[in-house]
């Protein structure tokens, strides 16, 4: 394959799309954040990259909480919505008809209508120049029911979706088992 | 909708696929995460999390510099395979076929049969729990000009992979366009 030379350039598809919440001066307020991840292990935490002037950081400076909402793919207008104002000119909860809820932490604000809440506490906050990472140590963990298939997310329910360059995509179908279809590289090592 | 809750669990969803090289020891390693973000753009900064005991640990810590690849769905049981076995007791090249080339880092190994690759050097390394957070900058990103759409890389050519969970993990392909983004949302605007 001839390759192209881009430059620097901030490439690691599929991003995902997620709704970050905060309760900003007492109210909650959701951003649209695709430059998201898992950083996984005990404990579970992500990390979310948000640029120093956006309105949900200064809700997370205020509380160290914030939530992380998964939205189904019904949801994108909304979460295109959350990306493109800011929360400082308008209520975005109001806005997009979000239900909100609260877990365990107070000022983590939940949206009923996405299949997948993370609440979490701000733990690291590392400056990156054009934007801050946030670590936030994953504190509870809600899941719709119907998303579930045996008890376990089934993320063919959950239809989360993702987002670059610049396009929104569904996820697509399921077409490899994994920890298992790489064994028929090389066999499977006997015990 | 009713709700379960699970205790803390890292479900961000949809999670990527990538094969991270390092050279450890002199030779080209590669392994698959999906605990992976993009941090930032100016300049373009990326996370990984890597789990303490992994060897491609010990070639960040050797060279600081390291490539985040990602494969398209036709090379799926080498990405799986790289996540599988580690690079202590596997030659993952050569088992793989992987065709090997470097850009402007000597220690970044990048895999020809893949159509995005980037070069990175170490920012950051920071402790969260059982896996250090590598914070690397991105130097230079490589795109397969068959994945360019009007000079630019399209998702649809590039075929990226989704680390997902059902009731066994799997990896899904990306689906349907679904709109253009800073754009569907204008609607709900008043």
């Amino acid at each position: 394959m001839n390759k192209k030379k881009l430059g620097p350039l901030p490439m690691l598809w599929p991003h995902p799309t997620v709704l970050v919440g905060a309760e900003v001066d007492g109210r909650p307020d959701f951003a649209a954040v695709a430059w998201a991840g898992v950083v996984a292990g005990s404990p579970p935490c992500v990390a979310i990259g948000l640029q120093p002037h956006r309105y949900s950081l200064k809700g997370i400076y205020q509380n160290m909480t914030f939530s992380v909402n998964v939205p189904s793919r019904e949801l994108v207008n909304e979460t295109d919505y959350c990306g493109m104002v800011s929360g400082a000119d308008t209520d975005k909860v109001k806005d997009c008809k979000f239900k909100v809820f609260y877990g365990t932490l107070k000022t983590a604000p939940l949206i009923e209508q996405c299949p997948i809440n993370l609440e979490c506490e701000a733990i690291h906050f590392l400056n990156l120049g054009s934007h801050i990472l946030v670590v936030g140590k994953v504190v509870e963990t809600h899941f719709s029911e119907d998303c579930l298939t045996d008890d376990r997310p089934d993320i063919a329910k959950v239809q989360p979706f993702t987002f670059g360059p610049g396009k929104y995509h569904a996820i697509g179908e399921a077409f490899a088992e994994a920890f298992k279809c790489g064994w028929e590289i090389k066999g499977k090592p006997k015990k | 909708m009713a709700r379960k809750e699970f205790g803390p669990q890292p479900w961000l969803f949809p999670n990527p696929t990538v094969l991270v090289g390092t050279v450890i020891d002199g030779k080209p390693n590669f392994a698959t995460f999906a605990g992976c973000g993009i941090a930032g753009d100016k300049p373009p900064t990326i996370s990984i999390a890597v789990h303490r005991q992994r060897y491609t640990l010990k070639g960040i810590r050797q060279n600081k510099e390291f490539s985040v690849v990602i494969p398209s769905v036709n090379l799926i049981k080498e990405a799986d395979y790289c996540g599988l076995v580690s690079g202590v007791r596997s030659d993952k090249v050569r088992d793989c076929g992987f065709t090997v080339f470097y850009g402007t880092l000597k220690s970044a190994p990048l895999i020809e049969q893949c159509p995005v690759n980037l070069e990175c050097t170490l920012l950051k390394r920071f402790d969260v729990g059982v896996h250090d957070l590598v914070i690397g900058k991105i130097v230079q990103t490589y795109v397969s000009e068959e994945c360019l759409t009007d000079g630019k890389p399209d998702i649809m050519k590039i075929k990226p992979i989704v680390f997902s969970m059902g009731s066994v993990p799997r990896y899904n392909a990306v689906g349907e366009y679904l709109g253009q983004g800073y754009h569907i949302g204008k609607e709900l605007k008043k």
